[in-house]
């Protein structure tokens, strides 16, 4: 089937106020519950759940009048931020379709002219946008026609699913009744008195007379509803970063009630980056404090990642380590946005270790033992033994390895090196250590290899002498002496 | 191939595999393979071989080597860490994965090269606490893919939270998941009944040597590994192992 590039979804959510605070809160779906506005929370009901609609509660009552019909009716306000949020998922789900959008409060337009090599029918295309907007939950009606303002009036008064070829746009709108038309209160009352109840019939008036009824706006009024609209989509930035928000009735102290709602975020977070096929390349937090002050706590991630157990683990040992100080009123959890990475799979690789899964490790190790504890141990340029760094883990890659090994060498001695090294007291006779008194070994030094004189600096006093002594019990040492103090100290064990 | 796999797993199908993760497509894959070998009647695969030693007597007397999936402990007053560094060396060179869980930040990379293991197939990790350690030994389990998990907690750590069977228990679990071998080295004894062997190493004594001059040098130590409990074959087994300095 060959399509023009004109064609135009639209999303359509229905009680958008109700499911805008509904997709943050879902666990309130099944109370008595209606929706008021933050900024007027006595003014009218915005929305309300099945179970209050059963009651008789309805959008458009006023908040006392609901509480009068269902005692135990739950209201809960709308803020600015569940609308925002609402919105920005609404336009990553059409990202993922295309990069035209418009998006506005519980609608959103995309062209869909050039996606006919992926969805040969356009019923698949917008069965497939609703079900994607369900993934963040947002359930909604679409309708494909080859005008913006056609698409929005038949996914509001249509069932799920509406596709309108070219030319039968007339045909399809003319049932729909006239509530569907954007009109002021004032052009609803003069069109009732006309006696007009549907598109039909308002197509049916001479479009050149309308201006002196409706004013302007009769006539654009007109040629929506005749599916004539050729007003092109008004586009709308992607939002800037995918962030998350929750307010708290209360403020919070403890950690795990804390985590317990992050762990929602989190999920609503990664739901909307799996509708656009992005990962999660680290994300941040931040604490609303009781009575004032934010914190923000930063969560790498070592490969990019929408695995939401790896987060919330990250999280955790990152919250245990530095939990939140004072109560807490809101929390908002912000991401950056990262490609995923790629990995070709093999039938034969049975249990292995991927590059995304070591780095996903050693990141939750590091949260949980610092960062410079954790990686590929390396030896520090120094004239002294026994200094070591971690330098990160080198990613592995999935090329096979051909780094030239080492030769397989005889067993040598290692020393368990003590970090820091244990100050000695040590009796010399005749310029070498023969009894010595530490932390773990008191007693006479039976035999002694050394001195082994290093620099530690630049200079010429900070000089060691570095012994090999063996306890009476079989232990070896190693020991030294620091020339500018005179102290020793006892650097490892031979083990 | 692995479209395939989706193909016969009508439930893990939700996206395209293009646009999948590659996490994502490991969970998938995972998910589809065992739905494969319950269609097909398949058994498990069969195990991994054990990680060989080095040591033929070791090796003959664990069956070939550190078993995959199950806990080896080893105590003594010395010799262990050159022990954990030969076995490491051995790992590192057949370009296998390994973790040493340092309980005592004790570990020297310069020991290590001497040893010849491959510093970047090792992942060090320097837990200050056995808490730390503890935790950090079942994030790595948890993670499986690693061939040898090496948890080094000697020189007075605070075990007391180690002695408990659940503990015990739940790593193996894990470790039996993973499929990793994993060594424990400790004073005295932690695992017990849930190590597949326990190994004693002793010094067996240091050798000295007198360079001109007179001085003396430490040349080497002689070390006698012994096969104290054995689920895998007979024990009693004792292994010489002399290091040179």
């Amino acid at each position: 089937m060959s399509r023009s590039c004109e064609r135009i979804a639209c999303l359509w959510i229905p009680s958008w106020p109700l499911q805008a605070l509904l997709r943050a809160q879902p666990e309130l779906r099944q109370q008595k519950l209606a929706v008021c506005d933050e900024k007027k929370p006595s003014g009218v009901v915005l929305g309300a759940t099945l179970a209050a609609r059963n009651m008789g509660v309805r959008a458009g009552h006023t908040v006392a009048q609901a509480q009068s019909l269902c005692g135990d009716l739950l209201l809960e306000r709308l803020r600015d931020t569940h609308r925002q949020e609402a919105r920005e998922a609404l336009h990553d789900v059409a990202s993922a379709f295309s990069p035209s959008i418009e998006c506005h409060d519980g609608c959103v337009l995309c062209g869909v002219g050039d996606l006919s090599k992926l969805f040969p029918d356009e019923g698949l295309l917008a069965k497939a946008l609703a079900a994607q907007a369900e993934t963040v939950r947002l359930y909604g009606r679409v309708a494909i026609a080859n005008q913006a303002g056609t698409a929005k009036l038949l996914a509001q008064a249509k069932g799920r699913i509406t596709v309108v070829k070219a030319g039968d746009e007339k045909l399809h709108l003319r049932p729909l009744p006239l509530s569907v038309l954007p009109l002021t209160a004032q052009q609803r009352l003069l069109l009732e008195r006309f006696g007009l109840r549907t598109l039909g019939d308002f197509m049916a008036l001479p479009r050149t007379a309308l201006p002196l009824r409706l004013g302007k706006a009769g006539v654009s009024l007109h040629r929506l509803a005749s599916g004539e609209d050729e007003t092109p989509l008004f586009l709308t930035p992607p939002p800037p970063d995918v962030s998350e928000s929750f307010d708290l009735d209360e403020p919070e102290t403890l950690l795990e009630p804390l985590l317990f709602l992050l762990r929602g975020l989190l999920d609503r977070v990664v739901a909307r980056l799996k509708t656009m096929s992005l990962s999660c390349g680290g994300f941040s937090v931040e604490f609303f404090h009781h009575p004032q002050g934010v914190r923000t706590v930063e969560v790498k991630v070592a490969s990019p990642t929408r695995d939401v157990a790896v987060l919330m683990d990250l999280l955790r040992l990152t919250l245990q380590a530095r939990p939140p100080d004072t109560a807490v009123c809101a929390l908002s959890v912000r991401t950056r946005v990262q490609r995923p990475k790629h990995t070709q799979l093999g039938l034969f690789d049975g249990e292995r270790l991927y590059p995304e899964q070591l780095m996903n490790l050693v990141a939750r190790l590091s949260a949980l033992v610092g960062d410079d504890a954790v990686g590929q141990a390396a030896v520090v340029d120094s004239h002294l033994p026994g200094l070591a760094t971690v330098l990160p883990l080198p990613p592995p890659t999935n090329d096979p390895d051909d780094t030239p090994d080492p030769k397989e060498l005889a067993p040598q001695m290692a020393i368990h090196l003590f970090r820091p090294p244990q100050q000695a007291t040590v009796v010399q006779k005749e310029g070498k250590p023969a009894w010595i008194a530490a932390e773990r070994i008191n007693g006479p030094i039976v035999f002694c290899g050394g001195p082994y004189r290093l620099r530690a600096g630049s200079g010429t006093e900070d000089m060691r002498d570095y012994f090999d002594i063996e306890v009476p019990s079989g232990e070896a040492f190693r020991l030294y002496c620091e020339h500018n103090t005179g102290i020793w100290f006892l650097d490892g064990r031979y083990d | 191939m692995f479209n395939l796999a989706l193909k016969l797993s009508p439930n893990t199908v939700q996206a395209e595999p293009n646009f999948v993760a590659a996490s994502d497509k490991i969970a998938l894959r995972q998910a589809a393979f065992a739905e494969l070998r319950r269609a097909c009647g398949a058994r498990p695969s069969p195990h991994k071989p054990p990680l060989s030693t080095g040591l033929p007597v070791l090796d003959e007397a664990l069956s070939g080597g550190l078993p995959r999936g199950q806990i080896v402990e080893a105590i003594g007053e010395s010799g262990r860490l050159s022990f954990v560094l030969w076995l490491l060396g051995q790992a590192t060179r057949r370009k296998e994965r390994t973790v040493l869980i340092d309980g005592a930040s004790a570990f020297d990379p310069e020991s290590a090269l001497r040893q010849g293991v491959v510093l970047h197939r090792m992942l060090w990790v320097r837990a200050t606490q056995a808490a730390q350690a503890l935790r950090a030994t079942d994030l790595t389990l948890s993670t499986g893919g690693l061939s040898l998990v090496v948890l080094y907690l000697v020189c007075g750590a605070d075990l007391s939270q180690w002695g408990r069977a659940a503990l015990w228990s739940k790593l193996v679990l894990r470790l039996q998941r993973a499929g990793s071998a994993m060594l424990l080295l400790a004073d005295k004894p932690l695992a017990q009944s849930f190590a597949a062997a326990t190994l004693s190493i002793r010094n067996g004594g240091t050798r000295w040597q007198t360079v001109p001059g007179g001085r003396q040098r430490l040349c080497a130590q002689d070390l006698r590994i012994e096969v104290l409990r054995n689920r895998l074959g007979l024990p009693g087994g004792v292994q010489p192992f002399t290091l040179d300095k």
